[in-house]
């Protein structure tokens, strides 16, 4: 063998390392990721930096930003202080969207990847109890989970992520029927590994790139959601969110614009952030596009 | 010399839209120990599916192996658990596959395959497992072993994954290795290097191997004894000599003559490549008769009528045949 003395041993790459590399060349991951960090930031950060308790009554009702120092950006119709409510909101607002997010994707992944994986009898029951959630309507179906509990901030991760699963599964079986019959699942068989390992050893790996980047977009879907129970009332009345912001200011619509207006915004800057990354992942993931 | 793996009456079924198709009917084979097993035959005759239904990996449904047994040892793999059966595969028996391209698993580092396959058997810790499987590369003729087992199978070529397979394949030092059509997918070259590192291995472990191939080349280099298989069925087995030389069943014959010779002359009756007329016919229409008849220009009425018994002719050598003294006089 003289191979090695004619060229040198490339380096060795993970996969995901390559595909990070590909993800920092898509600018419209980075630009998903820098507005990310920085919601991340002004979440975490925020409070800390701006002292301000978003349920105290700090000034008049219904003041438009710029008014009053005490309350840069204006107050609502309690006379609170929307730029604490901002600042304190992203958190609770992050924590539904990746609680939701990971119930999804745990929920998804189990049943996807056992319907893809047994098929059969298995399959078909699997898929008809998807298909069951899937012909729900989303959103009044979380109404009537969020109406039965109590609102907290937990139950309402919950129930968006149990009416939104059934994508994930659909897709989570779609990858492990392709994978199962390819010749590493046989080989691997063949050195006498298991089902369970096959399954999450040998397939799921393989089958990460699209979940990841399906992961990503559920987040976003799951804050949106957040936001338009709360906006029906049904949020967790005690955790300050953007969403619970937009529902309490929704009767001053017309009169007091930047108490429904500005969350929004927040909520806007986010989804796109997640889903900016998501496309950036999906780039990077997709060796077809990596060329171009 | 008793045998190691032996296959007895196996018989496999598919059901298909078409009918029942028996992929294997009836086949007997032997595996001595040491020794390299050649099985040849045109695709779709069932030399895959021989291997398959060793592994226990017949795809069921739709297949079903509906009798016979194949014993290793005092083992018959037909009717063990299957927590034996995962025991056995790749500590006892393992095999490798066609498509080295797709055959390792892309997101692991190759020396972690080979380690995979060492702890699944083996109690041994993760290091030494990767030890292990450095030393595997190496004895696979991997150079800079200990680099190399940290690339992933994309960073490798084919031939080298192809390697890196039979390195993951004899890890565990298998009684039997199946190889299954283990050249096809590579260069001319890159195949002498492949069939020279079987032959060096299974001198040093004495691993015995199943040779499964369409490649009358790959038979006479490496195997010791040949079964020469034809719609599911055993028609001809021998030392690789006695086939090679001295082949009876027309089959055999025409699989012999489509290898071109480069030193003789072409003429009219024997052309530079010759043909076997026909093809494999679908499994799901064989009729009563010998399987090949169709084909063949021997036939005769009691071939279409009768299928023939695999039917001994020396101590080594069996075909099955009805009108071998025709052919012979050919």
């Amino acid at each position: 063998m003289s191979a090695s003395e004619i060229h040198s041993v490339p380096k060795s790459q993970h996969p995901l390392v390559e595909a990070a590399r590909a993800f920092r060349q898509s600018w419209a991951g980075v630009l998903g990721f820098i507005l990310l960090v920085a919601i991340i930031f002004m979440a975490f950060a925020g409070p800390h930096i701006y002292g301000v308790d978003p349920f105290e009554i700090v000034w008049a009702p219904l003041t438009p930003p710029g008014d009053t120092e005490t309350a840069p950006l204006g107050t609502d119709y309690l006379g609170r202080d929307i730029l604490a409510g901002l600042l304190h909101g992203g958190a609770a607002t992050l924590y539904v969207g990746l609680s939701a997010g990971l119930i999804t994707i745990t929920i998804g992944i189990l049943v996807g990847a056992f319907a893809g994986f047994y098929g059969g009898a298995v399959d078909e029951m699997l898929m008809r109890v998807t298909e069951f959630f899937q012909v729900l309507p989303a959103l009044l179906f979380a109404m009537v989970l969020v109406t039965l509990f109590t609102p907290s901030i937990f139950v309402v991760s919950a129930a968006i992520g149990v009416v939104s699963w059934p994508t994930t599964a659909r897709l989570t079986r779609a990858e492990f029927l392709k994978i199962r019959n390819l010749e590493y699942v046989k080989a691997a068989r063949s050195i006498g590994a298991k089902n369970q390992r096959i399954i999450w050893r040998v397939i799921l790996p393989n089958a990460l790139a699209p979940l990841i980047v399906s992961a990503t977009l559920t987040i976003g879907v799951a804050i949106l959601f957040e936001a338009g129970l709360s906006f029906l009332g049904l949020g967790d009345p005690n955790a300050f969110s953007w969403g619970l912001m937009i529902g309490s200011g929704r009767e001053h619509i017309l009169d007091a614009w930047w108490t429904v207006t500005l969350p929004g915004v927040m909520i806007f800057i986010t989804v796109l952030g997640f889903s900016l990354v998501g496309d950036g992942l999906n780039d990077a993931f997709n060796p077809k596009l990596r060329e171009r | 010399m008793s045998s190691l793996l032996s296959i007895r009456d196996l018989v496999v079924d598919f059901k298909t839209r078409a009918g029942n198709a028996r992929v294997l009917n009836h086949i007997s084979l032997d595996v001595y120990p040491g020794e390299v097993l050649g099985i040849v035959g045109e695709s779709g005759c069932g030399k895959s599916m021989t291997a398959l239904s060793v592994m226990g990996l017949v795809p069921t449904p739709p297949g079903k192996i509906t009798s016979g047994s194949i014993t290793l040892g005092d083992e018959d793999l037909l009717k063990v658990p299957t927590k034996r059966l995962h025991q056995i595969r790749g500590k006892e028996i393992s095999m490798i596959f066609q498509e080295p391209m797709t055959s390792l698993n892309p997101v692991f580092r190759v020396g972690d395959q080979i380690a995979e396959s060492i702890l699944l058997h083996e109690n041994v810790t993760k290091a030494e497992a990767w030890e292990r499987s450095v030393k595997m590369l190496e004895k696979v003729g991997i150079p800079e072993a200990a680099i190399r087992a940290r690339n992933y199978p994309h960073e490798m070529s084919g031939g080298m994954r192809q390697r890196v397979m039979i390195a993951m394949a004899l890890a565990c030092n298998p009684k039997v290795l199946i190889a299954d059509e283990p050249t096809t997918a590579l260069d001319v070259t890159v195949q002498a290097q492949i069939f020279d590192l079987l032959k060096e291995l299974q001198q040093d472990t004495g691993t015995a191997i199943i040779m499964i191939t369409h490649d009358m080349g790959a038979i006479a280099e490496l195997t010791d004894r040949v079964a020469v298989m034809y719609a599911g069925h055993v028609i001809e087995t021998g030392s690789t000599k006695d086939i090679l030389t001295n082949p009876h069943h027309p089959y055999t014959r025409g699989l012999i003559s489509c290898v071109p010779h480069l030193e003789k002359n072409p003429t009219e009756e024997r052309p530079f490549l010759q043909e076997i007329p026909g093809v494999v016919p679908p499994l799901t229409e064989l009729g009563k008769g010998c399987t090949f008849a169709p084909r063949c220009q021997f036939q005769s009425n009691t071939c279409l009528a009768d299928r023939p018994d695999l039917t001994q002719i020396t101590a080594e050598h069996s075909v099955s045949c009805y009108n071998l003294e025709k052919v012979l006089a050919q």
